[in-house]
Formats: C-alpha cells, structure tokens, sequence
C-alpha cells in the first residue's frame, strides 16, 4: 500500500562529506541569482546566499510552505537540543559553510513566530490575488466579447501591488531594526518559491 | 562623381569638393540605417539568433534593454517590443516529425478567408433581404474570434522564470542526485488514507500525493501542473498543451482565450454555414456556387474545432489536461476512466473542475519580459553543465 506522503523542503540536498563520511552534509542555502536591487540590503550580492521556502503543491494560487525550514514533518533534524535544528555551519562545500541538518541558517536572523506571520500574510495575499468568484467569470466572459478593451479599465489597485507593498515593509522594518535579512519579492522568483536573502553563514570563531 | 580608378590605381566610391558633406552624407546614412535597424528589431526579434551576451556590459549598461532581448535560452519570435510573441520553428536532429514552418499564418488565413469570401458573395445579399442584422453580429463574432485567436496565439502562455533554483557551481558539479528523480508531495485532493486497514474505523482524510520534478532545461523545481515545452524550451504554469495551429503553448494565462477561439470558431462555422444554406435554398445551388461552397467548406471546418471543443469540455469536467491526459496509461475498457477519476488534481465535482480549469483567474504574469535587465542578474545566465550549453 502506498504510504501518505510527507511534505519536505525539496530544495535542499545532501553532499558527500570529505571529513566524515557518515555526516553528510546538508546543503540549506544557495546562491543569489536576482539581481543586486531586488532588495536594499547592505551588503554586496556575492556576499549574500539565498534561502528558499518551498512553495506547495496547490493548484489555484501559489501557497508557500509555512513550516519554518527545517522543522518540515520529513526534514532532517539533530539529535540535540530535543529535535530543534539549530544551524551550525560546520562544514564548507563549495566555499560555503552548510551544517548536517535541515536547520537553515534564516533561524538567525528570524524568530519562528516572525516567519510565520510574514509567511501566512504573503500566502493571504497570493489567495487574495488569485481569489476567485462569480464576478471574476463575469469578468472574463465580457473581456472576451469586448475584444479585451475591459482591461484597458481597472477599478482599483491591481492586487499584485498589495503583496509588492507588503514585501517593501516588511524589508524596511528589518532595515530599521537592523536585521540582515531581506525577503525578495515573490514576482521576481515568479512565484516559485519565497526566498529570504542573508548573509553568507561564517564559520564562529 | 566618381574618380577613374585607372588613374589613381584605387577606386574611390566618391568624391566631393567638399569632404565635409561625405562626412554629413554618412553620417545620415548611418542614422537612418540604425533608426532602420532599431524599427526592424523593435518590430520582429530574436532572441536566440541576437549576438547580445546575457553578461554584456556593453549592452546591459548602455541601453536600456528588456529581459525579452536576452532570453536567448527560449524558441521565442518577440513582436512589437515584446509585448506579442510567438515560437520558432526549430527541428532537432532526432526528429523528422512536426511542421517546417509556422502554422499560424495558415491558421490566421483559415479564419480570415471565409469571411472576405463572405463579405464579397454574401453580405449584401443578406444585408438587403434578411436584416443588417444578420452580417454585423457574423462580422462582430469573427471580431471576437479573430481577437481570440490572437491573444491565444501571441500572448505569454504563463512562463516561468530559468535559473531560480541554481545550485552551487552547477558547470562543474552538475546536479545533485536528488534533482534527478520525482518526487512525491501532498496535493490538494484529500482522500481517504488507504494505509489504514481498520474496518471499523473511517479512514482518515489525508492528501493525495502529486509528483514534482525538478526541470534540468530551466534549473526550476516546478509547480504543480507546471511542464516544460520541448519547442518553447521554456516551462509554463498549468500547461494544457502546445498547440501548433496557434504556435504557441496554451497555459494559466491563455487558455480560457483557446477556449473562446473554439466555441466561437465553432459559431462562425454554425452560422455561415446556415446563411450560405439559406442563400443556397433561396436562389439555388447553381445561382449561389460561391454559397454552396462556403456552406460546404463551413461543415468541414466546424468539425475539428467542435471536436477539440467536446474534448476539452469533457477533460475540464474531469480536472484533467490535455497533456495529462496523453501522459495516462491507456487502460482497456472503463478502467482509463477510473484514472482520470482519480486524478490527484479532480476536485470531485464536474461543475468545480470546470470552473477551476477555465475561469480560475489568471493572476500576474510569472516573469516580466519588458522589465529593465540589470547587469548582474543571473536568472538570464546561460548555464552550461559540463561543456553543454543549455
């Protein structure tokens, strides 16, 4: 029989461990591809890494995962601490520290319950912006018969400005509390997942 | 005037009195040649075929160019500065099958012919002796038709950004295993949980799995629904199918549009077939040849767009696509039926499926081409894995 599935992050993988083989390491950060103005962080790009929250497998609007990364039901979680994955970035690969665990380094910058909120503000949003009803068919029957001069009008603000508002706040709040952590807008990623950009993670001295 | 080159031993193109007015004769030459230049790429351009470099600072910095300009990894012909575009048509090797060229001006010549046909033999008939009526609403439904047709054909489909989810040194590692496979999520249809075997007990309502898969084209774990178009080279969200009359993918963005060029293709056809009949009826088959013909040609072609229209119909009442539906293991008997029933994507009812297939909105577009590139922005990077170009 076929077992119920569990929800994963499935961006991040493992990598052999030179320096002990029995630890794998878990890679939970990646690199910056947007460019250098997607967010007004202060530090220059090649210096910052991606985290990626995975977005899930709905059909009528974009949701995004709103388990903190690394407390998913199949991440892999140390055995200290009592299952709480704290990142320790203990090993380097490819020039990056990455820790055994599906712990993300975004734990340093963000507190789980401040996630949360931004996660489930961002996927209320994207329900809104995507919300569907009688009006919204209405709406497409007479953009079809009017040869599409009904989006030439728009009452009101396009619902995607609300999220692209949502996103500048919540970036000139950690601005202003001096947090090094900015979340880049969903329209950039093209929805396909909600990426926090940080710092890249040091080894502690 | 032009100099003897017996004379010189070298020929000159020209020669004036006044070198000043070469310089002024070149220089607007010049000009008009790029302003030529800049129309015929603002009007018709590809990507693919351009010399522009993703990571050249020559271009990016000087110009203000668009994101369309570099996506050079795409099958795309942009039109009109990116705002229209349509695919190329490129063959590889391997393949012998499919179409040389576009299909899309045959498709646009389909739809446009009957109706000039019609408005030479038959409009003013039908104008004087039926009603004015009868030829404004077939004029306003080929309007509709023809504006369907077009934005299903010339409209981004809904496709997804290329290199969002990079890893680290991809050239020279290549991908992680992990990428490689599909795997398995829980999904948005809840079903009852077939591992618990009491019998007493109802089974819990649990998610059924859906299967995801990372796309090594576009460097992208892709959502559900989302494929990729081997002949756009790009992946689009909720694909349907790439439709070759329209040359272009029809997806979350464009599909209730190839839904409206069915039904009113389906329309047209209904209706030019009964006033070309009724003509025909009226003054005879010999008196209305050109009637006769339209009315026939009319019965031919309402009959693939009607069926194509059943087809989707039915599949939307499933919550199916037309790509998922060609992907199913053809069972015998009712048992094909059965795995479209239990598609993990049918929400049980045919009137909810329907509704989420055609009229679900389309939301903002998943990648903005006619956005300013920046320099450093790596989602229009070429990457090569291993020496091969992607």
């Amino acid at each position: 029989m076929e077992s119920v599935p569990k929800f994963f992050n499935y961006h991040e993988y493992r990598q052999f461990n030179r320096s002990d083989p029995s630890k794998p390491i878990i890679i939970t950060h990646f690199p910056n591809v947007y460019p250098s103005d997607a967010t007004d962080i202060d530090i220059p790009k090649e210096q910052t890494r991606i985290v990626r929250i995975p977005r899930l497998m709905s059909i009528d609007y974009p949701q995004f995962s709103p388990d903190f990364p690394g407390c998913e039901d199949a991440a892999i979680k140390g055995a200290e601490n009592g299952g709480e994955s704290v990142f320790k970035p203990e090993y380097q690969y490819e020039g990056q520290w990455f820790g055994t665990t599906s712990a993300s380094p975004l734990g340093l910058y963000l507190q789980k319950d401040e996630y949360k909120a931004i996660v489930s503000k961002v996927n209320d949003l994207l329900k809104a912006q995507y919300a569907s009803s009688f009006f919204w068919v209405v709406y497409i029957i007479l953009d079809i018969l009017t040869l599409g001069l009904l989006t030439c009008f728009r009452f009101g603000k396009h619902p995607a400005l609300s999220l692209e508002e949502y996103i500048r706040t919540i970036n000139k709040n950690f601005k202003e509390e001096g947090k090094l952590c900015r979340v880049i807008s969903p329209r950039l990623s093209g929805y396909l997942s909600l990426d926090f950009e940080i710092p890249r993670p040091e080894r502690p001295m | 005037m032009f100099t003897s080159c017996e004379n010189t031993g070298k020929c000159a193109s020209s020669k004036s009195e006044n070198p000043s007015d070469d310089a002024t004769v070149s220089s607007s030459f010049g000009y008009w040649r790029v302003l030529l230049k800049k129309c015929s790429e603002w009007l018709v351009f590809i990507p693919s075929k351009s010399s522009f470099l993703p990571n050249s600072a020559s271009r990016a910095s000087s110009d203000k160019s668009h994101n369309y300009e570099f996506m050079k990894q795409s099958n795309y012909i942009f039109l009109c500065g990116g705002h229209l575009r349509t695919t190329r048509i490129v063959r590889p090797n391997f393949t012998s099958h499919g179409p040389k060229f576009s299909v899309l001006p045959f498709t646009i010549l389909a739809v446009t012919f009957p109706m000039v046909l019609y408005l030479v033999f038959e409009a003013a008939w039908l104008w004087n002796h039926v009603s004015p009526a009868v030829v404004i609403v077939f004029c306003y439904c080929w309007c509709v038709l023809m504006n369907c047709l077009l934005r299903a054909a010339l409209m981004d489909p809904g496709v997804l950004p290329k290199n969002d989810h990079l890893v680290d040194n991809v050239a020279k590692n290549g991908l992680p295993e992990e990428y490689h496979s599909w795997i398995q999520m829980p999904g948005p249809r809840m079903v009852h949980d077939a591992t618990k075997t009491d019998a007493k007990k109802t089974p819990d309502l649990v998610s059924a799995p859906v299967y995801a898969k990372y796309c090594n084209s576009c460097f992208i774990w892709r959502p559900a629904r989302a494929s990729h178009c081997s002949r756009c080279n790009v992946c689009i969200a909720n694909l349907d199918h790439h439709c070759p009359w329209l040359s272009n993918c029809v997806g979350q963005c464009n599909h209730c549009y190839f839904i409206g060029f069915l039904v009113f293709a389906c329309i047209e056809c209904s209706f030019l077939a009964a006033s070309s009949f009724y003509i025909v009826a009226i003054k005879s088959a010999n008196r209305a040849r050109m009637s006769l013909f339209l009315g026939i040609f009319a019965c031919l072609g309402l009959l693939y767009p009607l069926l194509l229209l059943i087809s989707h119909l039915l599949l939307g009442f499933f919550g199916i696509t037309t790509r998922e539906y060609l992907n199913t293991e053809r069972h015998s008997g009712n048992s094909h039926l059965k795995d479209l029933c239990l598609s993990p994507f049918n929400l049980g009812s045919p009137t909810t499926n329907f509704y989420h297939q055609w009229f679900r909105p389309r939301g903002a577009s998943n990648f903005r081409v006619l956005s300013r590139r920046t320099l450093d922005d790596g989602r229009l990077d070429q990457v090569v894995i291993g020496g091969l170009d992607v």
